[in-house]
């Protein structure tokens, strides 16, 4: 009885709380820590490279999933539908390039798994073995 | 000219009065209102340069945020194609300068700038964006349109002020012209009336209009009760006039200065021209000289005019041809309400009656047959002798005659009257005319002779011989041709040494008298008093 209440109640709840987003990359990867900051140059475009001259690519979920609604919100505080103009913007004038989108969860960590370079963002309920976690954003 | 015209007419001063105030209200309205529209327009077209600079916000935050240069390129250049805008810069903290134009800042413009901050955190700063205004198009621009702001504003205003003008003009001036034009031609007291001008029967002009003709009206019948009034004060006077003018009796009125103020022609011809002119030249001590009242008539009008009583008197203007004339005077003060008090003076000849009189008076006083006074003349005039001379002697002489009553009997009366005449001639020839002679009775005479110088028994004494000697001699009778003579005997008595009374005195004289004819006749005697006897 008490069980099933907890469970209406999660039910009832589950879309306001906002899982935590968590990044990762690849465990042999040079970064262990990205900071804030860090994280939104990389994503918005601004930055392709950590300070110690590495590349990085990073990579986006789908382009209506939860979790890039819930990471750009987290991270920059805007909507998707300003995410996405402030990017259109960009290709519009050349040279900036997005991350690249993949379209699931599993579909990032397979290919941070697969290439140092990348880095991604997932639900902390996806994680997986394989990856290192570098930041958190919630 | 000009002048005179804006003077005279209402509706031109009334126009350029309101013309020219709302010209000055104009021009000072205009010259603020351009300097407050100038300012104004200045003002938007830069708060539309910060304006524009904030619509560039999100596209330059993210062009300094990336320091995208082709971003910040289209931006800057997008900016510049506003005609406001000479030049734009575009810098980022991070380093990075985009400029289009020309960035020339100089003192004074008005830089629309406007700071960018980091898209992602808000707080951070991260660079600027600035407009460099084009001040001489945009001052162009402002004074454009605050110019046309004015000529609306004057046209406008211009439109107002013909509208008003019209207004006052056909609403005010024009109907009051109307009204003023038809009472200029209208005659005081004729029955003409002013007409309402059209529209305005319920106004205060209407009311104007309506309380004008009631004043004409009015004006109308006083002119009306005026000119009877008039004509019946002139008709009275000329009746007046026609009295004054005409009445045998003189009229006039001196004021209390004594000139004369008014007079009618008989006044003047009773008066007559010398005393008249005395009156105009002002000599009025001279005016009664010729009267024998002189000092009487000045008195009586001062009486008049001191008791308020009418005075009246009869005076004599004294004239050598043809005779005295007599006037009856009456003066008597006239109160005018309002004026000073005259003296009215009524003057009217009774020559004739006081003429007739006299005669009468004479007549009863003298001796018909001898031109002697009678009796009753005599005793009058001795009366008043004795009381105008009371201390200067007098003689009565009383004269019988002697052998008359044969005469008369011989030759008849008419032979009697003859020597009754002859005597009289005589005795009158032996005194002065100021003397008395008098026929006392049938051949009695009486002298009264008045002795101012001398002894007066020796003067009466002579006097009495000379008269004895005088009517002794021989008197010439007509159809007879002897002639014949008489005697006289006469008695004296001497006033007042005899007597003060005038009967006792000739009956003192009559006594001696008698004494003459017991002692043998043709003699004189004086009385002597009893005590002497």
């Amino acid at each position: 009885m008490i069980r099933s209440i907890i469970l209406l109640l999660l039910l009832i709840f589950a879309p306001l709380t906002s899982a935590e987003m968590i990044i990762i990359a690849h465990p042999d990867s040079s970064v262990d820590k990205l900071s804030k900051k860090q994280l939104i140059d990389l994503y918005m475009g601004k930055v392709r490279h950590l300070p110690n001259g590495d590349k990085v690519k990073p990579l986006d979920q789908a382009d209506d999933s939860e979790e890039r609604k819930e990471f750009y919100y987290a991270l920059t505080g805007k909507s998707l539908a300003q995410v996405n103009a402030y990017w259109a913007r960009l290709i519009f004038v050349g040279r900036a390039v997005p991350p690249k989108t993949l379209d699931s969860s599993e579909k990032i960590i397979q290919t941070i798994s697969e290439n140092p370079a990348s880095i991604g963002y997932i639900s902390k309920s996806d994680l997986v073995e394989g990856v290192k976690v570098i930041a958190h954003v919630e | 000219m000009s002048s005179n015209l804006l003077k005279s007419r209402l509706s031109i001063r009334t126009g350029l009065l309101i013309a020219f105030f709302s010209l000055l209200f104009l021009i000072v309205s205009a010259l603020t209102l351009f300097q407050l529209s100038y300012n104004d327009e200045l003002e938007k077209i830069h708060k539309s340069l910060f304006q524009l600079a904030k619509t560039m916000e999100p596209s330059s935050q993210v062009a300094v945020y990336l320091e995208n240069k082709e971003l910040a390129s289209e931006i800057t250049t997008g900016l510049l194609g506003n005609d406001n805008v000479t030049g734009v810069i575009l810098h980022s903290d991070g380093g990075m300068l985009v400029t289009k134009g020309d960035i020339t800042i100089t003192q004074g413009m008005h830089l629309a700038e406007h700071k960018l901050y980091d898209p992602f955190t808000p707080s951070l700063p991260i660079g600027k964006l600035t407009l460099i205004p084009n001040e001489a198009l945009i001052q162009v621009t402002a004074r454009e349109r605050a110019t046309s702001h004015i000529v609306l504003f004057g046209a406008s205003s211009t439109c107002m002020v013909l509208l008003v003008i019209a207004l006052v003009n056909s609403l005010l001036t024009k109907p009051l012209n109307q009204i003023a034009n038809q009472l200029h031609l209208i005659k005081p007291g004729s029955s003409a009336k002013l007409t309402i001008p059209n529209g305005h029967e319920h106004d205060e002009i209407g009311s104007l209009v309506k309380d004008s003709n009631q004043l004409l009206d009015e004006i109308k019948q006083t002119f009306a009760q005026k000119n009877k009034l008039y004509e019946e004060i002139s008709q009275l006077e000329r009746k007046f006039r026609l009295l004054f003018d005409n009445a045998k009796v003189g009229i006039a009125l001196v004021n209390l200065k004594g000139e004369l103020v008014l007079h009618n022609p008989s006044f003047r011809s009773l008066l007559g021209e010398v005393a008249m002119q005395h009156i105009e030249e002002k000599r009025n001590d001279q005016v009664f000289k010729n009267f024998a009242e002189s000092n009487k008539i000045i008195k009586a009008m001062q009486s008049a005019v001191v008791s308020s009583n009418p005075v009246s008197l009869d005076i004599t203007q004294l004239r050598e041809k043809p005779h005295n004339r007599y006037f009856h005077c009456i003066f008597s003060k006239v109160e005018m309400e309002g004026e000073s008090d005259y003296l009215e003076i009524v003057m009217y000849d009774i020559s004739e009656r006081v003429l007739q009189e006299k005669k009468i008076k004479r007549e009863s006083e003298v001796d018909a047959l001898t031109g002697l006074l009678n009796r009753r003349g005599g005793i009058r005039l001795i009366e008043q002798k004795i009381q105008r001379f009371p201390e200067t002697p007098h003689a009565a002489l009383l004269i019988d005659l002697d052998k008359f009553k044969p005469i008369n009997d011989a030759y008849g009366h008419e032979a009697g009257d003859q020597v009754l005449k002859a005597i009289s001639q005589r005795l009158l020839g032996s005194v002065r005319s100021t003397d008395i002679v008098i026929r006392w009775g049938g051949d009695e005479f009486l002298i009264f002779f008045t002795c101012e110088n001398g002894d007066t028994t020796t003067v009466v004494s002579n006097l009495a011989s000379k008269l004895i000697n005088s009517l002794s001699e021989d008197i010439a009778i007509e159809e007879e041709s002897e002639n014949v003579s008489v005697g006289a005997s006469i008695g004296i008595a001497i006033f007042p040494e005899h007597s003060r009374n005038v009967e006792e005195l000739i009956a003192q004289a009559d006594s001696a008298m008698y004494g003459v004819k017991h002692q043998g006749r043709n003699n004189f005697k004086i009385h002597i008093p009893q005590e002497f006897h």
